[in-house]
Protein backbone atom coordinates (compact mmCIF):
# COMPACT_ATOMS: atom_id res chain seq x y z
CA UNK A 1 0.00 0.00 0.00
CA UNK A 2 1.05 3.35 -0.72
CA UNK A 3 1.69 6.21 1.78
CA UNK A 4 -0.37 8.85 -0.21
CA UNK A 5 -0.91 10.74 3.02
CA UNK A 6 1.61 13.57 3.70
CA UNK A 7 2.71 15.63 6.52
CA UNK A 8 0.43 18.22 5.62
CA UNK A 9 -2.81 15.89 4.55
CA UNK A 10 -2.15 15.13 8.20
CA UNK A 11 -1.70 18.75 9.66
CA UNK A 12 -5.04 19.28 7.52
CA UNK A 13 -6.98 16.20 8.95
CA UNK A 14 -5.81 16.94 12.59
CA UNK A 15 -7.88 20.23 12.62
CA UNK A 16 -10.87 19.06 11.02
CA UNK A 17 -10.85 17.08 13.60
CA UNK A 18 -10.19 19.47 16.58
CA UNK A 19 -12.79 21.87 15.52
CA UNK A 20 -15.52 19.26 14.58
CA UNK A 21 -14.47 17.51 18.27
CA UNK A 22 -13.94 21.31 19.64
CA UNK A 23 -11.37 19.89 21.30
CA UNK A 24 -7.82 21.61 21.25
CA UNK A 25 -5.34 20.51 18.41
CA UNK A 26 -2.78 19.75 20.97
CA UNK A 27 -5.11 16.54 22.52
CA UNK A 28 -6.19 15.75 19.10
CA UNK A 29 -3.42 12.69 18.29
CA UNK A 30 -2.88 10.39 15.86
CA UNK A 31 -3.93 7.51 17.86
CA UNK A 32 -6.63 9.67 20.21
CA UNK A 33 -9.59 7.37 19.93
CA UNK A 34 -12.77 9.49 18.79
CA UNK A 35 -15.20 8.08 21.06
CA UNK A 36 -13.42 7.69 24.17
CA UNK A 37 -10.99 9.96 24.05
CA UNK A 38 -12.49 13.11 22.19
CA UNK A 39 -16.12 12.87 23.01
CA UNK A 40 -16.63 12.53 18.98
CA UNK A 41 -20.78 11.04 18.61
CA UNK A 42 -22.20 9.42 16.17
CA UNK A 43 -23.00 12.58 14.39
CA UNK A 44 -19.81 14.62 14.82
CA UNK A 45 -18.23 11.22 12.90
CA UNK A 46 -20.44 11.51 10.36
CA UNK A 47 -19.63 15.07 9.47
CA UNK A 48 -16.37 14.59 9.85
CA UNK A 49 -16.41 11.90 7.13
CA UNK A 50 -18.64 13.32 4.63
CA UNK A 51 -15.97 16.72 5.41
CA UNK A 52 -12.79 14.24 4.25
CA UNK A 53 -15.10 13.13 1.19
CA UNK A 54 -15.56 16.71 0.37
CA UNK A 55 -12.03 17.98 1.11
CA UNK A 56 -10.04 14.78 -0.93
CA UNK A 57 -12.77 14.32 -3.65
CA UNK A 58 -13.12 10.98 -2.83
CA UNK A 59 -16.65 8.57 -1.71
CA UNK A 60 -15.80 6.30 1.30
CA UNK A 61 -17.74 2.95 1.00
CA UNK A 62 -20.36 2.25 3.56
CA UNK A 63 -18.51 -0.59 4.73
CA UNK A 64 -15.43 1.69 5.81
CA UNK A 65 -17.54 4.13 7.85
CA UNK A 66 -17.67 2.18 11.04
CA UNK A 67 -13.28 0.90 10.80
CA UNK A 68 -13.13 5.32 11.21
CA UNK A 69 -12.23 5.58 14.99
CA UNK A 70 -8.60 7.65 15.16
CA UNK A 71 -6.84 9.39 12.71
CA UNK A 72 -4.71 6.28 11.97
CA UNK A 73 -7.64 4.70 10.82
CA UNK A 74 -8.32 7.71 8.64
CA UNK A 75 -4.81 7.61 7.09
CA UNK A 76 -4.69 4.23 6.48
CA UNK A 77 -8.18 4.68 4.48
CA UNK A 78 -7.26 7.31 2.31
CA UNK A 79 -4.20 5.79 1.48
CA UNK A 80 -6.05 2.61 0.49
CA UNK A 81 -8.53 5.06 -1.81
CA UNK A 82 -6.57 7.69 -2.87
CA UNK A 83 -4.65 6.21 -5.52
CA UNK B 1 -49.07 34.90 48.81
CA UNK B 2 -49.18 33.67 45.12
CA UNK B 3 -48.76 30.46 43.37
CA UNK B 4 -45.39 31.26 41.74
CA UNK B 5 -44.25 32.74 45.26
CA UNK B 6 -45.10 29.27 46.86
CA UNK B 7 -42.82 27.24 44.45
CA UNK B 8 -40.22 29.47 44.54
CA UNK B 9 -40.10 28.14 48.40
CA UNK B 10 -40.32 24.87 46.98
CA UNK B 11 -37.42 22.20 46.63
CA UNK B 12 -36.37 20.75 43.71
CA UNK B 13 -34.92 17.53 42.40
CA UNK B 14 -33.42 17.87 38.66
CA UNK B 15 -31.89 15.40 36.80
CA UNK B 16 -30.03 16.37 33.44
CA UNK B 17 -28.60 19.21 35.31
CA UNK B 18 -25.68 19.00 32.69
CA UNK B 19 -27.41 18.96 29.67
CA UNK B 20 -28.73 22.16 27.86
CA UNK B 21 -32.77 22.37 29.05
CA UNK B 22 -31.53 21.17 32.13
CA UNK B 23 -28.71 24.08 33.15
CA UNK B 24 -30.75 26.09 32.01
CA UNK B 25 -33.13 25.72 34.21
CA UNK B 26 -31.32 24.78 36.95
CA UNK B 27 -29.41 28.19 36.52
CA UNK B 28 -33.36 29.76 36.71
CA UNK B 29 -34.04 27.83 39.83
CA UNK B 30 -31.07 29.23 42.09
CA UNK B 31 -31.75 32.91 40.82
CA UNK B 32 -35.12 32.58 41.77
CA UNK B 33 -34.10 31.17 45.39
CA UNK B 34 -35.57 27.32 45.03
CA UNK B 35 -33.36 24.51 46.97
CA UNK B 36 -32.32 22.09 44.55
CA UNK B 37 -30.74 18.84 44.28
CA UNK B 38 -29.71 17.64 41.40
CA UNK B 39 -28.46 14.40 39.66
CA UNK B 40 -25.06 14.18 37.89
CA UNK B 41 -22.44 11.63 36.55
CA UNK B 42 -18.55 11.65 37.18
CA UNK B 43 -17.43 12.23 33.35
CA UNK B 44 -14.52 12.46 31.37
CA UNK B 45 -12.41 12.82 34.27
CA UNK B 46 -14.78 15.29 36.37
CA UNK B 47 -16.87 15.02 39.33
CA UNK B 48 -20.51 15.51 38.74
CA UNK B 49 -20.01 18.85 40.79
CA UNK B 50 -17.43 20.20 38.67
CA UNK B 51 -19.69 19.74 35.68
CA UNK B 52 -22.75 21.48 37.08
CA UNK B 53 -20.26 24.10 38.23
CA UNK B 54 -18.72 24.63 35.28
CA UNK B 55 -21.73 24.62 33.32
CA UNK B 56 -23.40 26.97 35.69
CA UNK B 57 -20.40 29.57 34.78
CA UNK B 58 -20.93 28.77 31.30
CA UNK B 59 -24.45 30.57 30.99
CA UNK B 60 -23.90 33.20 33.80
CA UNK B 61 -19.86 34.03 34.20
CA UNK B 62 -18.62 33.51 37.77
CA UNK B 63 -21.29 35.04 39.95
CA UNK B 64 -23.14 32.48 40.29
CA UNK B 65 -26.83 32.90 41.98
CA UNK B 66 -27.57 30.17 44.64
CA UNK B 67 -25.23 28.25 44.70
CA UNK B 68 -25.38 27.73 48.77
CA UNK B 69 -28.48 25.99 48.22
CA UNK B 70 -27.53 23.94 45.68
CA UNK B 71 -26.50 19.93 45.97
CA UNK B 72 -25.05 17.91 43.20
CA UNK B 73 -25.71 13.89 44.02
CA UNK B 74 -23.17 11.83 42.25
CA UNK B 75 -25.44 9.06 40.11
CA UNK B 76 -27.11 7.86 37.25
CA UNK B 77 -30.82 7.84 36.26
CA UNK B 78 -30.15 4.27 34.38
CA UNK B 79 -29.13 2.32 37.65
CA UNK B 80 -31.58 1.34 40.31
CA UNK B 81 -32.27 3.92 42.81
CA UNK B 82 -30.39 6.47 40.63
CA UNK B 83 -27.15 5.09 41.59
CA UNK B 84 -27.77 6.62 44.98
CA UNK B 85 -27.27 5.39 48.46
CA UNK B 86 -30.11 4.61 50.99
CA UNK B 87 -29.16 8.40 52.88
CA UNK B 88 -29.64 10.06 49.50
CA UNK B 89 -32.66 8.46 48.63
CA UNK B 90 -33.95 9.24 52.53
CA UNK B 91 -32.96 13.00 52.29
CA UNK B 92 -35.01 13.21 49.10
CA UNK B 93 -37.54 11.07 50.65
CA UNK B 94 -38.43 13.95 52.82
CA UNK B 95 -37.72 16.72 51.03
CA UNK B 96 -38.41 17.20 47.35
CA UNK B 97 -41.26 18.85 46.45
CA UNK B 98 -41.10 18.86 42.49
CA UNK B 99 -38.94 17.01 40.44
CA UNK B 100 -37.96 17.87 36.86
CA UNK B 101 -36.78 15.29 35.20
CA UNK B 102 -34.78 16.23 32.20
CA UNK B 103 -32.08 13.74 31.83
CA UNK B 104 -31.76 11.95 28.82
CA UNK B 105 -30.04 10.51 26.00
CA UNK B 106 -30.44 13.04 22.44
CA UNK B 107 -28.12 10.57 20.56
CA UNK B 108 -30.32 9.56 17.13
CA UNK B 109 -28.69 6.15 16.58
CA UNK B 110 -27.77 4.50 19.47
CA UNK B 111 -29.40 0.75 19.72
CA UNK B 112 -33.07 0.45 20.77
CA UNK B 113 -31.70 -1.45 24.13
CA UNK B 114 -28.78 0.96 25.07
CA UNK B 115 -31.12 3.92 25.09
CA UNK B 116 -33.91 1.88 26.61
CA UNK B 117 -32.04 2.25 29.33
CA UNK B 118 -31.38 5.88 29.81
CA UNK B 119 -34.41 6.93 28.39
CA UNK B 120 -37.13 4.47 29.04
CA UNK B 121 -35.47 2.40 32.40
CA UNK B 122 -34.58 5.74 33.64
CA UNK B 123 -37.77 7.76 33.42
CA UNK B 124 -38.75 4.59 35.40
CA UNK B 125 -36.43 4.74 38.16
CA UNK B 126 -36.97 8.54 38.49
CA UNK B 127 -40.77 8.12 38.65
CA UNK B 128 -40.07 4.97 41.50
CA UNK B 129 -38.13 7.68 43.69
CA UNK B 130 -41.26 10.58 43.05
CA UNK B 131 -43.55 7.68 44.55
CA UNK B 132 -41.26 7.95 47.61
CA UNK B 133 -41.40 11.60 48.09
CA UNK B 134 -43.14 12.40 50.96
CA UNK B 135 -43.88 16.04 50.15
CA UNK B 136 -43.97 15.55 46.55
CA UNK B 137 -46.38 18.22 44.42
CA UNK B 138 -45.66 16.51 41.45
CA UNK B 139 -43.20 15.50 38.18
CA UNK B 140 -42.57 18.03 35.43
CA UNK B 141 -41.39 15.18 32.79
CA UNK B 142 -39.74 16.58 29.89
CA UNK B 143 -40.73 14.77 26.56
CA UNK B 144 -39.58 16.04 23.04
CA UNK B 145 -42.52 17.05 20.74
CA UNK B 146 -40.73 14.27 18.22
CA UNK B 147 -42.54 11.54 19.85
CA UNK B 148 -44.57 12.37 16.81
CA UNK B 149 -42.66 10.27 14.89
CA UNK B 150 -43.33 9.55 11.57
CA UNK B 151 -47.08 11.13 11.59
CA UNK B 152 -48.71 13.41 9.04
CA UNK B 153 -50.92 15.97 10.21
CA UNK B 154 -51.47 17.64 13.04
CA UNK B 155 -50.06 16.52 16.45
CA UNK B 156 -51.82 17.82 19.55
CA UNK B 157 -50.85 18.54 23.22
CA UNK B 158 -53.75 15.25 23.94
CA UNK B 159 -52.28 13.43 21.23
CA UNK B 160 -49.47 10.21 21.61
CA UNK B 161 -49.93 7.32 20.23
CA UNK B 162 -51.84 7.94 16.67
CA UNK B 163 -50.26 4.92 15.16
CA UNK B 164 -46.91 6.40 14.03
CA UNK B 165 -43.69 5.00 13.28
CA UNK B 166 -40.15 5.92 14.29
CA UNK B 167 -37.04 6.83 12.25
CA UNK B 168 -34.88 6.88 15.12
CA UNK B 169 -34.72 5.22 18.60
CA UNK B 170 -34.16 8.44 20.05
CA UNK B 171 -38.15 9.29 19.07
CA UNK B 172 -39.34 6.02 19.73
CA UNK B 173 -37.70 5.97 23.88
CA UNK B 174 -38.70 9.20 24.24
CA UNK B 175 -42.54 7.88 23.28
CA UNK B 176 -42.32 4.52 25.28
CA UNK B 177 -41.09 6.93 28.40
CA UNK B 178 -44.39 8.59 27.86
CA UNK B 179 -46.50 5.97 27.95
CA UNK B 180 -44.58 4.89 30.90
CA UNK B 181 -45.78 8.37 32.70
CA UNK B 182 -49.46 7.56 31.68
CA UNK B 183 -49.05 4.10 33.63
CA UNK B 184 -47.53 6.05 37.10
CA UNK B 185 -50.28 8.64 36.56
CA UNK B 186 -52.44 5.75 37.55
CA UNK B 187 -50.29 5.48 40.64
CA UNK B 188 -51.62 9.06 41.81
CA UNK B 189 -48.91 10.39 40.97
CA UNK B 190 -49.37 14.22 39.18
CA UNK B 191 -47.32 14.10 36.06
CA UNK B 192 -47.14 16.77 33.47
CA UNK B 193 -45.63 16.22 29.84
CA UNK B 194 -43.68 19.13 28.42
CA UNK B 195 -42.42 18.27 24.42
CA UNK B 196 -40.02 20.66 23.52
CA UNK B 197 -39.19 20.70 19.94
CA UNK B 198 -35.76 21.54 18.80
CA UNK B 199 -33.80 23.73 21.36
CA UNK B 200 -31.50 26.59 20.02
CA UNK B 201 -29.14 28.76 22.20
CA UNK B 202 -29.99 31.86 24.93
CA UNK B 203 -31.82 34.32 22.47
CA UNK B 204 -29.87 37.16 23.70
CA UNK B 205 -26.09 35.80 22.83
CA UNK B 206 -26.66 32.63 20.62
CA UNK B 207 -24.79 30.57 22.99
CA UNK B 208 -25.77 27.02 23.15
CA UNK B 209 -23.67 24.44 24.41
CA UNK B 210 -23.31 21.36 22.12
CA UNK B 211 -23.76 21.79 18.14
CA UNK B 212 -25.91 18.77 17.63
CA UNK B 213 -28.82 18.07 14.70
CA UNK B 214 -30.25 21.31 13.51
CA UNK B 215 -27.06 23.25 14.31
CA UNK B 216 -25.52 20.28 12.17
CA UNK B 217 -27.16 21.90 9.58
CA UNK B 218 -25.57 25.19 9.95
CA UNK B 219 -22.46 23.67 9.92
CA UNK B 220 -22.84 21.41 6.71
CA UNK B 221 -24.03 24.68 5.10
CA UNK B 222 -21.49 26.53 5.67
CA UNK B 223 -18.80 23.82 5.35
CA UNK B 224 -20.42 23.66 1.69
CA UNK B 225 -20.81 19.84 2.68
CA UNK B 226 -23.51 19.03 0.26
CA UNK B 227 -23.67 21.35 -3.12
CA UNK B 228 -27.37 21.76 -2.46
CA UNK B 229 -29.64 20.72 0.34
CA UNK B 230 -33.41 19.87 1.10
CA UNK B 231 -36.04 21.93 3.20
CA UNK B 232 -36.55 25.03 1.25
CA UNK B 233 -40.00 26.74 2.04
CA UNK B 234 -40.35 24.35 4.77
CA UNK B 235 -41.30 25.61 8.50
CA UNK B 236 -39.60 24.19 11.71
CA UNK B 237 -40.80 24.71 15.38
CA UNK B 238 -37.65 26.04 17.62
CA UNK B 239 -37.51 27.54 20.67
CA UNK B 240 -34.28 29.32 22.73
CA UNK B 241 -33.91 27.82 25.97
CA UNK B 242 -34.14 30.67 27.63
CA UNK B 243 -37.83 31.30 26.33
CA UNK B 244 -38.17 27.69 27.06
CA UNK B 245 -37.36 27.79 30.39
CA UNK B 246 -39.69 30.55 30.79
CA UNK B 247 -42.25 29.16 29.61
CA UNK B 248 -41.93 25.64 31.32
CA UNK B 249 -41.22 27.42 34.73
CA UNK B 250 -44.50 29.26 33.98
CA UNK B 251 -46.41 26.72 34.08
CA UNK B 252 -44.67 24.27 36.22
CA UNK B 253 -44.62 27.20 39.14
CA UNK B 254 -48.55 28.35 38.42
CA UNK B 255 -50.55 25.28 36.97
CA UNK B 256 -53.26 23.51 39.22
CA UNK B 257 -54.48 21.26 36.65
CA UNK B 258 -53.23 17.72 36.58
CA UNK B 259 -51.56 15.11 34.27
CA UNK B 260 -51.38 17.54 31.50
CA UNK B 261 -49.15 17.44 28.42
CA UNK B 262 -47.79 20.67 26.66
CA UNK B 263 -46.30 22.21 23.38
CA UNK B 264 -44.04 24.78 25.08
CA UNK B 265 -43.39 26.92 22.08
CA UNK B 266 -45.03 29.46 19.58
CA UNK B 267 -47.86 28.20 17.45
CA UNK B 268 -46.21 29.86 14.52
CA UNK B 269 -43.44 27.89 13.36
CA UNK B 270 -40.03 29.34 11.72
CA UNK B 271 -39.07 29.47 8.41
CA UNK B 272 -36.26 27.18 7.51
CA UNK B 273 -35.31 30.00 4.55
CA UNK B 274 -34.51 32.64 7.00
CA UNK B 275 -32.56 30.53 9.25
CA UNK B 276 -30.54 29.42 5.79
CA UNK B 277 -30.27 33.20 4.67
CA UNK B 278 -29.28 34.28 8.27
CA UNK B 279 -26.39 31.97 7.72
CA UNK B 280 -25.76 32.67 4.36
CA UNK B 281 -25.23 36.46 5.26
CA UNK B 282 -22.29 35.15 7.84
CA UNK B 283 -20.80 32.57 6.01
CA UNK B 284 -21.70 33.13 2.11
CA UNK B 285 -21.42 29.77 1.76
CA UNK B 286 -22.01 27.88 -1.87
CA UNK B 287 -25.23 25.75 -0.48
CA UNK B 288 -28.19 26.37 -1.92
CA UNK B 289 -31.45 25.43 -0.36
CA UNK B 290 -34.17 23.85 -2.69
CA UNK B 291 -37.25 21.92 -2.22
CA UNK B 292 -37.33 18.12 -1.12
CA UNK B 293 -39.29 17.37 -4.64
CA UNK B 294 -35.68 18.93 -6.53
CA UNK B 295 -33.30 17.22 -4.32
CA UNK B 296 -31.50 13.89 -5.52
CA UNK B 297 -31.36 11.98 -2.99
CA UNK B 298 -29.52 8.88 -4.96
CA UNK B 299 -27.02 11.19 -6.01
CA UNK B 300 -25.48 11.44 -2.73
CA UNK B 301 -22.80 9.38 -0.70
CA UNK B 302 -23.46 6.48 1.58
CA UNK B 303 -22.07 9.45 4.40
CA UNK B 304 -24.46 11.99 2.78
CA UNK B 305 -27.49 9.62 2.55
CA UNK B 306 -27.29 8.84 6.59
CA UNK B 307 -26.53 12.74 7.56
CA UNK B 308 -29.63 14.04 5.55
CA UNK B 309 -31.89 10.61 7.07
CA UNK B 310 -30.58 11.89 10.17
CA UNK B 311 -31.60 15.26 9.72
CA UNK B 312 -34.48 15.41 8.25
CA UNK B 313 -36.92 14.83 10.66
CA UNK B 314 -36.61 18.42 11.60
CA UNK B 315 -37.86 19.51 8.69
CA UNK B 316 -40.55 17.30 8.37
CA UNK B 317 -43.03 18.80 6.21
CA UNK B 318 -45.55 16.48 7.01
CA UNK B 319 -46.71 17.13 10.33
CA UNK B 320 -47.47 19.77 12.15
CA UNK B 321 -47.35 20.44 15.95
CA UNK B 322 -50.60 22.41 17.31
CA UNK B 323 -49.58 24.29 20.88
CA UNK B 324 -52.96 26.34 20.99
CA UNK B 325 -53.49 25.04 24.64
CA UNK B 326 -50.49 25.64 25.99
CA UNK B 327 -49.96 29.07 24.67
CA UNK B 328 -53.95 29.85 26.30
CA UNK B 329 -52.64 28.19 29.87
CA UNK B 330 -49.41 30.75 29.56
CA UNK B 331 -51.35 33.67 28.09
CA UNK B 332 -53.36 32.96 31.38
CA UNK B 333 -50.23 33.44 33.31
CA UNK B 334 -49.36 36.99 31.50
CA UNK B 335 -46.88 34.84 29.29
CA UNK B 336 -46.42 35.36 25.77
CA UNK B 337 -43.77 33.67 23.82
CA UNK B 338 -41.68 36.63 21.55
CA UNK B 339 -41.44 36.00 18.41
CA UNK B 340 -38.46 34.28 17.08
CA UNK B 341 -36.84 37.00 14.87
CA UNK B 342 -34.53 38.01 13.00
CA UNK B 343 -31.71 38.93 16.13
CA UNK B 344 -32.58 35.77 17.37
CA UNK B 345 -31.79 34.15 14.14
CA UNK B 346 -28.98 35.90 13.55
CA UNK B 347 -27.06 35.17 17.03
CA UNK B 348 -28.03 31.77 16.93
CA UNK B 349 -26.21 31.43 13.00
CA UNK B 350 -23.42 33.74 14.08
CA UNK B 351 -22.81 31.93 17.24
CA UNK B 352 -22.84 28.04 15.26
CA UNK B 353 -20.18 29.30 12.23
CA UNK B 354 -18.35 31.07 14.54
CA UNK B 355 -18.18 28.07 17.18
CA UNK B 356 -16.73 29.66 20.36
CA UNK B 357 -14.82 27.49 22.55
CA UNK B 358 -16.91 25.23 24.58
CA UNK B 359 -13.63 23.97 26.19
CA UNK B 360 -14.43 25.44 29.60
CA UNK B 361 -17.66 23.30 30.15
CA UNK B 362 -15.61 20.43 28.55
CA UNK B 363 -12.77 20.31 31.13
Amino acid sequence: MGQYVSDQMKADLRKLISEISEKPLEEVKDDSRFAEDLGIDSMMALEIVASIEKKYKTVIPEAEIPTIRSLNNIYDLLNKLIK
Amino acid sequence: MTASETLKQKTIFLTGATGLLGSYLLKTFLENGNKVYVLARDKDKKSATQRVINILKFWSGENISGLDKLTVFIGDISQNNLGLNQDCIDLLKNEVEEIFHCAASIQFNLSIDDIRKINVEGTKNVLELALLCKKLNKVNHISTAYVCGNHKGTFKENDLDLGQTFSTTYQQSKFEAENLVHEYRKKDLWIDIFRPPFIIGESSTGKIITFHAFYQAISLWANEIFDAFPGKNCYINIIPVDILTQAIIGIAYNTKAKNETYHPFPIQPVSLNEVFNMAHSIAHFKTKLIPFKDFNFDGLTAVQKIIIKNNILYFNEDVSFDSTKTNKVLRENGFVFSKIDEKILLNLAEYTINKPSTKNIKE
